[in-house]
């Protein structure tokens, strides 16, 4: 007899727990799915981060929760990096979410911290009075800890945080964690393609303040052109009529690439336009600029420029030469000279004068200007195509080119043929005047 | 581009190597400038001889130094270029602007000189 109640008091203890496991797996289930709705088809990282926390907090009834986001330091392994943070509080100890962080990584599993001035494991953090519980689990993705989910002070019954506590929050994170990368990387390739657009608009709007089609200048032939390291550039050229059979020429690399050079490209582009109306001479022109420039920038940001003015009568051209690579007068009869006479670069030191020079053209003669990225292309035994190289084009060619264009193709084809690179490392552009009047 | 910081009893030596380009490590060149001005020491030399590259955009970063320091009544000076270096500082003219040196020995004299 006593043996058949043991074996039933047995039986019904095993029922009993059964029943509580049943139950509880009920429990948690209904949490997850409430949880699932809740989130549904949201794409607001914050909201849904709000979202756990809260039906964290509900499900395990704590006071207070927040999900640190982390990303592991690629540069030095170990170490982590706090992405973001949501409080369900106005703010949160942040220095004990370093700690737990520290842990985390370490033992990637929910943990309790039920005295938390009394454990041995964080005997070295400075406790906040008012937390009396801690309750963390981790956010994994792939093995990948990408955040932590944390409940502070239990508020029912012994005001601590049991193990069926833990084991439910570890679930809700293991949960989240997938849903939350997702969004997160959904933003991120949102924000990428907004940026990507606003670029395709820069660069449109940069291209169209670049000359678009060779002027036509009485006696001569000229041309220009430009490409671009990236969608946008910090390389300039321009032909400015002046009236009275008067022209500007002209060419500038400001330093650096991208957006940065860009804007400074079309502010120097708007400086030069509206002095060069009043008739001033090269030097003078160039002496403003550089004002304008130094002013507007720091020392680090300048541009250089090459300015001429073409009388197309006369066929005297009035230059200076603001430290931009020396451009190529070539003749004819295979001679050439490079037109160095000038200043600094422009914007770089305030108070300078330009001094200016004059050349005549004569029929048949070239002029050619570049900036750097043509000579400076680079092979891979880090040679550097050149002048010599670039010479070499410029010269053998001289009496075979008909038009600026197929100078500036060829120069820029073989430039680019030296680099072996399909990607240019550095804008590359060219002008050319040929006189064949 | 790296660069190492040296103090003589007189002045600071800093040695740059590499590929001097511009770029973020502008931001940090500055910054130790500006540390070396708070230290009160003013007399900087940029000895070149173990850059192997430099562009336009390493030229600012020279550049924005060389303001740097003589803002602060100091002075930026440079040494050891390379042929390719100097002839981007002849054809920029910034030749003109640095008080450049071939080797750091007479860089250094120099700035005994000037005491």
């Amino acid at each position: 007899m006593n043996i058949m109640k043991e074996v039933g008091d047995n039986t019904v203890q095993d029922l009993r727990e059964e029943n509580h496991r049943l139950r509880r797996a009920v429990d948690e289930m209904s949490v997850l799915n409430d949880l699932a709705l809740d989130i549904g088809g949201r794409v607001d990282s914050e909201q849904i981060m709000r979202t756990i926390i809260s039906r964290s907090i509900r499900a395990v009834g704590a006071e207070q929760g927040d999900i640190t986001l982390v990303n592991e330091d690629p540069a030095e392994s170990g170490q982590t990096l706090v992405r973001s943070m949501v409080s369900s509080a106005g703010h949160s100890p942040l220095h004990l979410d370093q700690n737990l962080l520290g842990w985390m990584q370490i033992y990637k599993e929910p943990l309790i911290i039920n005295n938390p001035g009394t454990d041995d494991r964080f005997r070295e953090v400075k406790w906040e009075t008012s937390i009396h519980s801690v309750l963390s689990a981790p956010m994994m993705v792939k093995s990948k800890l990408i955040g932590i989910l944390t409940v502070y002070n239990k508020k029912e019954g012994k005001e601590y945080f049991s193990e069926s506590d833990r084991r439910l929050l570890s679930i809700i994170a293991a949960q989240s964690a997938q849903v939350v990368e997702n969004v997160r990387l959904y933003e991120e390739e949102q924000a990428y393609r907004e940026m990507q657009r606003e670029l395709e608009l820069a660069s449109d709007i940069q291209k169209k303040l670049l000359p678009s089609d060779h002027p036509d200048i009485t006696g001569y032939l000229v041309g220009g052109k430009n490409l671009t390291a990236h969608s946008v550039g910090g390389d300039y050229f321009d032909f400015i009529p002046l009236g009275h059979h008067h022209w500007a020429i002209c060419l500038g690399d400001v330093s650096g690439k991208g957006m940065p050079a860009s804007l400074l490209m079309s502010n120097m582009q708007a400086i030069l336009r509206s002095h060069l109306i009043h008739r001033l001479s090269p030097g003078k022109i160039l002496e403003i600029a550089n004002h304008q420039l130094f002013k507007n920038t720091s020392a680090e940001k300048f541009s250089t420029l090459f300015l001429g003015i073409l009388d197309t009568e006369t066929n005297v051209m009035n230059y200076s030469n603001g430290g931009h690579e020396y451009p190529y007068l070539i003749t004819v009869d295979g001679n050439y000279q490079r037109l160095q006479c000038g200043g600094l670069p422009i914007g770089m030191l305030d108070q300078q004068e330009y001094e200016e020079s004059t050349v005549e053209l004569e029929h048949g003669d070239c002029m050619f200007i570049y900036s750097d990225g043509i000579t400076e292309s680079m092979n891979s035994n880090e040679e550097e195509f050149g002048e010599n190289r670039l010479e070499e084009v410029l010269f053998e060619g001289i009496k075979k080119y008909e038009t600026p264009g197929e100078v500036i193709e060829k120069v820029l084809e073989t430039s680019i043929e030296h680099s072996g690179q399909e990607q240019l490392f550095d804008d590359m552009t060219a002008v050319a005047v040929i006189r064949n009047q | 581009m790296n660069y190492k910081v040296k103090e003589r009893y007189n002045c600071v030596i800093i040695e740059l190597s590499g590929k001097v380009m511009g770029g973020p490590h502008a931001e940090t060149f500055r910054d130790t400038l500006h540390g070396l001005i708070e230290e009160g020491r003013k007399e900087v030399i940029a000895d070149l001889s173990k850059v192997k590259f430099m562009n336009s955009s390493g030229l600012g970063l020279l550049i924005g130094g060389l303001t740097t320091m003589r803002n602060a009544g100091g002075d930026l000076i440079i040494c050891g270029a390379n042929k390719k270096i100097e002839s981007l500082l002849v054809v920029t003219k910034l030749i003109t602007v640095f008080d450049h040196y071939r080797t750091l020995e007479e860089a250094v004299e120099s700035y005994k000189d000037k005491e």
